[in-house]
C-alpha cells in the first residue's frame, strides 16, 4: 500500500461491486477513502472509513459532508458509482423501480455532486467522475428509464463540468458495458450477452478496467482534462 | 448584528484570498451583481457558500441564502454587500 497522499476520495455506492473495486484500488495508492452506501461495505482496510448515508437525502448527504470536513484530510475527488437498475419492459415497470432508479441515478447523484463541489470550490481543485452505461448509447429493450437516467448522468457530468472548470475541478464519465456485479445479475443473461456480442470488442468491462481509467481522471496531471467520457467495449459517446 | 459582521467579514476575506480577482470590499455599497461589479459567477458562488458555513460554524444554524424568497424579491439581496447583510439577518432572525 502506498503512504498516505493527504486526500480524501468519496466513493458512493461502496457496497457495491464497482464502488468496493474502486474504493480498494484508491486506498492502495494512498488516498484516504470514505464509502458511503446504505448498505455495510466489504472494505475495511486502515485508510477507508464508511459513513451510512442515503444519497437520495439531502439531510444524510449533509450530515456525511459535515463529518468529512472535521477529517485532517483534504477533500479531493468524488466517485459517483452509487446506481440502481431495474430492467424490464418500459409499460409494465412498476413506478416505484422507475422512482428509485431516477432518485438515484439522477437527483441523488447530482445532490452529492454538488454538495461534494461546493467543499472543492473552497481549494479550486477537485475531481468528480460519474459512471456512464452501455445503456445510455445502445438504448436497449427493457432498459428504458435506466437508460434515460445514464443519458442524464453523462449529461450532468458535461454541465457541471462547463459550471465548475473555472473552479479547477473536472468532471468526467466512465462509460462501462456490463461488469459482473450484483446489478447484471438482475439482468436476463442470455439477452446481455446478446448485447455484448454487438460490441465491437465482444467484452464485458473488467474491475481492473474500471480502477485504471477512475486513476486517470484521478491524477493531479489529468487537471485540463474535465466533459470527457471514455467508453469501453469499443462504444462512442 | 455583530457576529453577522463577523460571518460576512470571514466569507470575504476568504474569497479574496481564493479570487484575489474579485477584491470584495466589506462595505455595504460595495456592487456585488450588476453593473460596475469587478466579482464573477464564481467568487459570488463561492461568496455565498462560504457565508453560509461561517453561519453554521458560528451560529449553529443550516441556512440556505438562494432560495424561493431570494428569488422572488424586487431587489436581489445579491446585489451589494449591504443588502446582502441585511437579507442574511433576517433569514438568521426568522423574518425570511
Amino acid at each position: 500500500m502506498a503512504p498516505s497522499n493527504g486526500k480524501i476520495v468519496i466513493v458512493t455506492g461502496v457496497s457495491g461491486t464497482i464502488g468496493n473495486a474502486v474504493a480498494t484500488s484508491l486506498v492502495n495508492q494512498g488516498y484516504s477513502v470514505v464509502g458511503l452506501s446504505r448498505g455495510a461495505p466489504t472494505n475495511c482496510s486502515d485508510n477507508f472509513i464508511h459513513i451510512p448515508t442515503d444519497i437520495r437525502d439531502e439531510a444524510s448527504i449533509n450530515q456525511a459532508i459535515d463529518e468529512i470536513s472535521d477529517m485532517p484530510d483534504v477533500l479531493y475527488a468524488l466517485i459517483n458509482a452509487a446506481g440502481s437498475m431495474t430492467s424490464m419492459a418500459a409499460l409494465v415497470m412498476p413506478n416505484a423501480a422507475m422512482t428509485e432508479m431516477v432518485q438515484t441515478n439522477i437527483l441523488g447523484t447530482l445532490m452529492i455532486s454538488r454538495a461534494v463541489a461546493r467543499q472543492l470550490i473552497k481549494h479550486r481543485n477537485g475531481r468528480i467522475i460519474f459512471f456512464g452505461s452501455m445503456a445510455s448509447i445502445l438504448n436497449p429493450m427493457g432498459d428504458a428509464t435506466y437508460s434515460i437516467t445514464k443519458h442524464a448522468t453523462v449529461g450532468m457530468a458535461d454541465a457541471l463540468g462547463m459550471e465548475l472548470a473555472k473552479a479547477g475541478i473536472t468532471c468526467n464519465s466512465v462509460i462501462v458495458t456490463a461488469t459482473k456485479t450484483g446489478m447484471s445479475e438482475k439482468v436476463n443473461r442470455e439477452a446481455l450477452e446478446e448485447i455484448i456480442h454487438t460490441l465491437p470488442t465482444r467484452s464485458w468491462t473488467t474491475l481492473s478496467e474500471i480502477t485504471r481509467v477512475v486513476e486517470f481522471f484521478l491524477d493531479e496531471a489529468s487537471s485540463g482534462i474535465t466533459c470527457q467520457k471514455i467508453c469501453f467495449g469499443g462504444l462512442r459517446y | 448584528m455583530e457576529e453577522l459582521n463577523s460571518v460576512m467579514g470571514l466569507a470575504i476575506d476568504e474569497i479574496n484570498q481564493t479570487f484575489p480577482e474579485s477584491m470584495i470590499q466589506n462595505e455595504d455599497q460595495f456592487v456585488l451583481i450588476g453593473k460596475g461589479s469587478s466579482v464573477d459567477s464564481l467568487a459570488l458562488v463561492s461568496l455565498i457558500i462560504s457565508i453560509e458555513g461561517n453561519i453554521q460554524k458560528s451560529l449553529g444554524k443550516r441556512v440556505s441564502l438562494v432560495n424561493e424568497d431570494s428569488f422572488n424579491m424586487t431587489q436581489s439581496p445579491f446585489s451589494t454587500v449591504g443588502s446582502l447583510k441585511t437579507y442574511i439577518a433576517e433569514l438568521v432572525n426568522g423574518s425570511k
